[in-house]
């Protein structure tokens, strides 16, 4: 996960539409939690929770196979982009979902990171 | 040597009375042969159909037709827009479908709708079955079910464009090329503010048809569905249903498209619509 970072700090498409962008995201995978700090348009720092106290704007959390089949290389159809995800109810958002919706186009590109490196590949 | 490429596509406005005001209605076309009636999708504009009225395949045999909806691409909301707020509805959408097809003076087009012009067919086909000779609905179902909060379209903390095109980026099937792909979302882009959401009233609120479809006449209008198997909106499972329930409605599931197969991904769209209109240049003789 903390390769994301990098990732999206040089992705054309993230840097592209995540111009002005800054929150909190919590990112869930099965029962591990990432804080993603986004200001600037950059991701500045995820951080693996539980480290300590912490708030995020909003939470974007599904089960590992949720995850795996998003970053699958050809993702199946209700697998393929995040709201799909959440409408077929394999994964949850929550939260203040202004941000969120404000910058929906960098939150699905920066989600979608993992896919294009072919982590899973 | 010049990379010069000039389409076979013109676009004119037209000036008429609609919806009980003056309209200046921009619409394109190429080909010659049947009328080919195309309604485009809600918050985009009729250059979703590009592709087919560049394809000579189709514009050999067919008249392809596209119009920018009032409020839409480059047709005008009419005077007074300011102080309105707009929102679609079954009874206007089926007028206006009738008087742009009266005033280009169509013989009984082939009227052919994505989402919600795949609702609005089914309308017409049950409203007005003699008006078409046949209707194609792409992403087509008596209803769908609402995702999310419409709301979020249009709100002065929200970038519209960004908003439109990012609810709509996740209907695009991932084999879509990305040109293609960029090139629908930009159409979202540009849309007015308000008018994405402006249309899903009709979409997912107003112009539900479902108990109704059973009464469509296939005999007197037949109805084509193409529907693909990404889409999570109309998905094919609401498309199933809805042609289950009309009797004599020929459904194809499209592998590998969204919700915009005419403009994500024009070239896999083809091959699903081509028997479609072999079929019905057939039955008509071109």
């Amino acid at each position: 996960m903390e390769q994301l970072q990098g990732l999206a700090n040089r992705d054309p498409l993230a840097l592209r539409w995540g111009q002005g962008a800054a929150f909190h995201m919590m990112l869930g995978v099965e029962d591990q939690r990432y804080r993603i700090q986004v200001a600037d348009g950059t991701v500045h720092q995820i951080t693996a929770l539980p480290a300590k106290l912490t708030s995020w704007d909003f939470a974007v959390t599904g089960p590992g196979s949720s995850w795996q089949a998003h970053w699958a290389p050809v993702p199946a159809p209700t697998f393929h982009d995040l709201i799909a995800m959440r409408t077929a109810g394999h994964i949850a958002i929550e939260g203040n979902l202004t941000p969120f919706f404000q910058h929906i186009l960098y939150v699905k590109r920066l989600l979608e990171l993992p896919r294009a490196q072919g982590w899973l590949s | 040597m010049s990379t010069l490429q000039i389409e076979p596509v013109t676009g004119r406005y037209m000036n008429l009375e609609l919806w009980g005001a003056k309209h200046r209605v921009y619409w394109e076309e190429a080909g010659e042969g049947i009328p080919l009636l195309c309604l485009h999708t809600a918050g985009s504009d009729g250059r979703q159909f590009r592709a087919l009225m560049n394809d000579e395949d189709v514009t050999s045999n067919f008249r392809v037709i596209a119009f920018d909806m009032p409020w839409h691409g480059k047709s005008s909301p009419p005077a007074g827009w300011e102080s309105e707020t707009y929102e679609l509805t079954t009874a206007k959408y089926l007028d206006l479908i009738l008087t742009i097809s009266s005033a280009l003076e169509l013989d009984r087009p082939v009227v052919m709708g994505c989402s919600i012009g795949g609702r609005i067919i089914l309308h017409l086909a049950r409203q007005h079955p003699d008006a078409a000779r046949c209707v194609i609905g792409l992403q087509s179902a008596g209803m769908v079910n609402p995702y999310y909060d419409i709301d979020w379209l249009y709100r002065p903390d929200v970038h519209g464009a960004h908003v439109c095109a990012g609810m709509v980026s996740g209907l695009i099937a991932p084999m879509a090329p990305d040109a293609h792909r960029w090139e629908t979302l930009w159409h979202y882009m540009q849309s007015g503010p308000g008018i994405f959401k402006g249309d899903l009233h009709f979409y997912t609120v107003e112009g539900d048809i479902m108990d109704h479809v059973g009464e469509i006449d296939t005999a007197r209008c037949p109805i084509y569905m193409l529907t693909g198997e990404y889409d999570f909106s109309c998905s094919p499972e609401m498309s199933r249903r809805t042609a289950e329930a009309i009797d004599g409605a020929q459904l194809q599931i499209m592998e590998g498209m969204g919700h915009f197969p005419m403009s994500e991904n024009p070239d896999a769209f083809k091959t699903y619509l081509m028997p479609v209109l072999e079929e019905i240049r057939q039955a008509h003789g071109a």
